[in-house]
């Protein structure tokens, strides 16, 4: 199955909650600001920095979207999220949890969609070229490649009841951020020619998109997307 | 008493396996038997233009060796032969070996063991490359490359001119015009690998010499050499070695292209032509040397050859052309595309540029051969087109 994250950027108003680990006392946790790119890369993040400032045993998994949050020692833990947005990107609620060895988000994180149904995927790849032609120097007319960026094509099919979380992921690309399409998601490699069914860093071609209902049976949702491979 | 091993193809035109039999074995003692006649070991085809052939002994003479007028192949014309080792030759064609079986022949040269040749044999032409794509180059600077054959015995050297400012609308042509300065020297190629969609030069010496190059000999052949795949000069390679890195902005298909559409060569005059492999056919009836801009709509198909493994491997050759036409020290547009149909001998030449400033390439797959068959829809606009 295929799985689509949408980017966040941590900034001023998403980058810190407060720890109080076995009642050591409340520490905030600072999070680095910039662009995370999947929930993995954020969470990734969030594990280096709970480790350096909270316990080494500090872990932030997630299964499907699903985040977690542990520790070893099965001592009483009380996270406060002094970020609401930040707790709702990571799918938690409430104002604060504790908690003795781990917390799991109530919710499938905010920038995450899981395909529970396959996307059609006509063509492994191409490519989107921008060229300028030129009359260069008193030589004969040159042209210049002024960008190339590989192409990914797909139609997602979308559960009637899966259609909220999916439009939350889709407003986060149709805001410019740049996300991560897992094209299998059994492979957790990087997608590469020797490996076209792995993770690949993209934005979304178009500014708007159009759900359409399958069929008749008006409980599943087409939608035809474009992304292009993000750039340095 | 002396044995034959007789392989699969060869025979004597002269007569039965008997022919070959030591005659003083059925007649008087006091007879000596005549010297055993070479006989073709192997033929095979190294590219659609080259054929490597063995003999099963060693020859004495090179000039008769890599004499072409010794050799035949089918109706092909042979160009050059050129000599590997004193019982090795390679024979380069004019034009690609078309698919089938085709006779070899080779007389008029002596072995080691005295036997005058008069061999023949086959060589079965495989699929053949049918299309393939090249950029063209732009030489911006003066140079002169230097082969020198032999250069640990007894060195020639061979130079070839560049000016600034020349412009080779394809790899081909400007392979073509090495090989004019090379004379009968040495023979360059490029191999295609439709396994890797790329293409890698080949040099024989005329003799099977080593042989060295300087790209730089005069001015600045670095650009020359980058297209070529090589990164620094050539030191005593031994001949008819293929080169490790593939040349820049070369795609060769294994399926190649499947349809071409001249949209707009006349008012009111659209052209359709099919370039299967087998034969081309033309709708409409446009004039063919009809000149001019012509707007064209070419599919390419491209795959893994049987066999091979699924791989995305037409995509990263296609994706590196695409990359090289610009980014190698080439002339960006515009660029070649050779098509071969089976039924001709020689490829037709389609000199192109993108018709877009801005567009999509997107490589679909080809219902019922999921992961095996792409094509892909190429707008583009024709100053040569045959």
């Amino acid at each position: 199955m295929m799985r689509l994250d949408a980017g966040v950027r941590i900034d001023p108003s998403n980058d810190r909650l407060t720890v109080n680990y076995n009642a050591a006392g409340a520490t905030v946790v600072t999070l680095t600001h910039g662009l995370y790119r999947s929930l993995s890369e954020l969470l990734a993040h969030l594990q280096v920095r709970l480790r350096a400032v909270i316990h080494s045993s500090m872990t932030c998994t997630e299964s499907a979207g699903t985040v977690t949050i542990s520790w070893t020692g099965g001592v009483s833990t009380t996270i406060t999220w002094t970020h609401p947005a930040l707790r709702t990107w990571l799918g938690f609620g409430g104002t604060s949890v504790t908690a003795t060895t781990s917390t799991t988000a109530s919710n499938v994180a905010e920038g995450v969609f899981v395909a529970t149904l396959p996307w059609e995927d006509p063509s492994p790849v191409g490519w989107q070229l921008a060229l300028l032609r030129a009359r260069h120097a008193h030589g004969a007319p040159r042209s210049f490649r002024r960008c190339k960026r590989r192409r990914f094509e797909v139609t997602a099919r979308v559960r009637d009841s899966e259609t909220l979380q999916f439009r939350g992921v889709l407003r986060q690309f149709l805001r410019g951020y740049p996300g991560t399409l897992y094209r299998d998601t059994t492979v957790s490699a990087a997608w590469a020619w020797d490996e076209p069914w792995g993770a690949v860093t993209v934005q979304l071609e178009q500014d708007e998109y159009s759900d359409d209902w399958q069929d008749a049976r008006r409980d599943v949702l087409i939608v035809p997307l474009t992304f292009l491979e993000e750039t340095a | 008493m002396a044995t034959f091993a007789f392989t699969s193809g060869a025979t004597s035109p002269t007569g039965s396996a008997f022919a070959y039999l030591p005659m003083g074995a059925y007649s008087s003692p006091s007879v000596d038997p005549p010297p055993p006649e070479p006989l073709i070991d192997s033929v095979t085809a190294l590219s659609p233009t080259t054929l490597e052939l063995t003999w099963d002994t060693p020859m004495t003479d090179d000039a008769d060796l890599i004499d072409a007028g010794n050799y035949s192949v089918g109706n092909a014309d042979i160009a050059r032969v050129t000599r590997v080792d004193e019982d090795t030759v390679h024979l380069h064609l004019d034009d690609p070996l078309s698919p089938g079986v085709h006779a070899v022949t080779a007389a008029g040269m002596t072995s080691t063991a005295g036997g005058t040749a008069l061999a023949a044999s086959t060589v079965t032409a495989a699929r053949r490359i049918r299309t393939w794509l090249q950029g063209s180059h732009y030489q911006a600077t003066a140079a002169t490359v230097r082969l020198t054959v032999d250069p640990s015995g007894t060195p020639a050297t061979y130079d070839w001119s560049v000016a600034a400012g020349t412009v080779y609308k394809s790899l081909d042509l400007l392979v073509v015009s090495w090989q004019a300065a090379l004379g009968t020297a040495a023979w360059v190629e490029l191999v295609p690998d439709t396994t890797t969609h790329r293409a890698h030069v080949r040099i024989n010496t005329a003799g099977g010499e080593t042989y060295s190059i300087a790209w730089s000999h005069s001015g600045d052949g670095t650009a020359i050499r980058d297209r070529l795949g090589e990164t620094g000069n050539v030191s005593g390679r031994a001949t008819a070695t293929v080169w490790t890195n593939p040349v820049q902005a070369g795609w060769y298909g294994w399926h190649g292209a499947t349809r071409l559409r001249r949209k707009t060569t006349r008012p009111l005059a659209t052209r359709r032509e099919m370039l299967s492999g087998t034969h081309s056919e033309t709708q409409h009836g446009a004039i063919p040397s009809e000149l001019g801009l012509v707007q064209l709509a070419m599919t390419l198909r491209w795959g893994p050859p049987p066999g091979v493994a699924v791989t995305l491997g037409g995509h990263e050759a296609f994706d590196a052309f695409i990359d090289e036409l610009w980014d190698a020290t080439g002339g960006g547009e515009p660029w070649t595309i050779y098509h071969l149909p089976d039924d001709e001998p020689a490829p037709e030449r389609y000199e192109v540029s993108f018709s877009d400033s801005e567009f999509t390439l997107m490589p679909r797959r080809v219902g019922g051969r999921p992961e095996q068959l792409y094509e892909l829809e190429l707008d583009l606009i024709a100053d040569v087109a045959p």
